[in-house]
């Protein structure tokens, strides 16, 4: 069992936290829920100003920040736009997160963004795409950017590498980190027909930097069952139980719930957080109750 | 996969996410898997560049949503997505061009006041993200004036103030008289709050002219009109 995560804020042993949602900013200003961290989309902070930008200022007085990306656009052939990697540089610099976050998947092409993390085959060709535009990332943010596996729903015949093993490969060649949404290898081993337990015990745990949770749902498309990660629900206790298994072999890792659609108040958020600490806790064999310090 | 391969993937991907067609080849490329046929999972993708952009931008315009309905809002909204894709993975400035997509749109013809709420809606959310320009207030004597960054100015031949406010609920709908003729509504950004205010007849009248001649400027405010003096009490005019 590894403990190599860096980001270990003080008094929270088993740090979890919540996506930070516009309508829920001003009660987590006013009542400081229980929780280690908060994560925002690198995107909604690219404006020249507004409320939320002086909100998450306040914010971050509290507590750590995990800054997601999920605009870069890494897969992409023509490579990443220099004025969206500028603005991300930007967003950096300006809120000094604890965690720097983005996607293997693509998004941009030919001048157009098309707001879905799209899938890309994985083989030597993308993979050697991949780490370059990873490496320029990192590069321009100055330090380790984690890479999430996204929830798919098309294979590729051009694909000859697995996921866990290109994850791997791009963290050994780039210096990068993963990110490792539970929830995306339940839905993704689902719908393409691998085995969800057996991609999680292949992902390195020393370089697993954070854990996404979520809700998916269920779709019936034709007599045929598909699952969509829209992040719209609690997490499933197929994916709970994924979750204690990981944690078990490779050790408490920053936790987030993102929950983006559908979104309850801020209190049923707060609430699957403090689950998702006591599972993390249990499953590093400490039973007793914890509470964190805000 | 060579690299110009991906590109080209990347190429057919994006003509199904936009218009629906999947090329030939990028369908003889996907691995089948499960009982879905991968054209139906190839259009997931469609569905979630639709579906979240037009919900994402849905949120801006409450007034229309009440004109309209949701149903036909989130139409309306999937087709200017489909057809009028974002540029930038920032999507705070995405939608602006949205009154312009409604404005030939056959409910312009039954509500022709539609494209202007959309303005007005719009105007609300661009300075909600906007840096707010200081002005001094309190300027000399010998003052050079303009119109404020911090201001959007909606010159509507409707009575927009009126029909905004009776879609949000603050006035009854029978408070609203198309025959009043049309209003020039303000939209302020003013200590990090954004707020609206319709302008009399002689404030429009004034701000209209000064913005026909291209020339907001008014050299010296004591001798300016009543009307110029009210605008740069509201904060519409600033000393430049």
């Amino acid at each position: 069992m590894s403990n190599s995560h860096t980001f270990c804020p003080s008094g929270h042993q088993f740090p979890v936290g919540v996506g930070l949602k516009a309508e829920h900013m001003l009660n987590v200003i006013k009542t400081k829920p229980d929780l280690a961290f908060f994560e925002v989309h690198a995107e909604n902070y690219m404006t020249a100003g507004g409320n939320h930008m002086r909100f998450l200022d306040e914010v971050c007085d509290s507590y750590s920040l995990s800054v997601h990306g999920v605009g870069m656009s890494l897969g992409s052939a023509e490579g990443i736009d220099a004025q969206h990697l500028k603005k991300f540089e930007q967003v950096v610099e300006r809120y000094k997160p604890e965690l720097v976050s983005e996607h293997l998947a693509w998004s941009v092409h030919d001048g157009h963004y098309l707001n879905d993390l799209l899938p890309l085959p994985l083989n030597e060709s993308t993979l050697a795409v991949v780490a370059d535009n990873v490496s320029r990332m990192q590069d321009a943010v100055g330090r380790k950017v984690l890479i999430e596996n996204p929830s798919t729903y098309v294979a590729f015949k051009a694909t000859d590498i697995d996921e866990p093993e290109y994850l791997a490969r791009l963290a050994e060649q780039t210096g990068c980190g993963i990110l490792l949404d539970v929830n995306n290898v339940y839905v993704s081993g689902r719908n393409n027909g691998f085995d969800a337990e057996d991609y999680l015990a292949r992902i390195p745990g020393e370089m697993v930097g954070e854990i996404h949770l979520a809700g998916h749902v269920v779709k019936q498309v034709d007599g045929a069952e598909i699952r969509i990660d829209d992040h719209g629900s609690s997490v499933i206790d197929d994916v709970w139980s994924l979750y204690r298994h990981t944690i078990e072999r490779i050790g408490a890792r920053p936790t987030l719930i993102e929950w983006d659609s559908n979104v309850p108040e801020l209190p049923v958020l707060v609430c699957e957080a403090h689950k998702a600490r006591e599972q993390m806790a249990f499953a590093s064999g400490v039973s007793e109750a914890i509470h964190g310090a805000a | 996969m060579a690299q110009h391969d991906l590109q080209q993937f990347q190429s057919d991907f994006k003509a199904l996410v936009l218009s629906g067609h999947a090329p030939d080849r990028l369908i003889d490329g996907l691995a089948i898997v499960g009982d879905l046929p991968p054209k139906n999972r190839l259009n997931i993708h469609r569905n979630n560049y639709r579906e979240s952009l037009s919900s994402n931008l849905a949120t801006h315009f409450p007034a229309l949503r009440e004109f309209v309905g949701e149903e036909f809002v989130n139409g309306a909204l999937k087709e200017f997505c489909t057809s009028n894709p974002p540029v930038a993975a920032t999507l705070a400035h995405y939608g602006a061009e949205f009154a312009e997509f409604l404005e030939i749109h056959a409910v312009s013809d039954q509500l022709p006041y539609i494209p202007d709420i959309i303005r007005l809606e719009w105007a609300m959310h661009e300075l909600q993200v906007s840096k707010e320009v200081s002005y001094n207030v309190e300027p000399d004597a010998d003052v050079e004036l303009s119109v404020s960054e911090n201001v959007r100015i909606i010159d509507s031949e409707y009575p927009l103030m009126s029909i905004w406010s009776a879609a949000m609920g603050h006035i009854p709908a029978e408070a609203v008289h198309l025959e009043q003729g049309g209003q020039m509504v303000i939209v302020l950004l003013n200590d990090s709050e954004v707020s609206l205010m319709a302008l009399d007849k002689d404030e429009a009248k004034f701000l209209r002219a000064s913005l026909d001649d291209k020339d907001p400027s008014i050299h010296d405010l004591q001798l300016t009109p009543e009307a110029a003096q009210n605008l740069f009490m509201k904060r519409i005019l600033v000393a430049s």
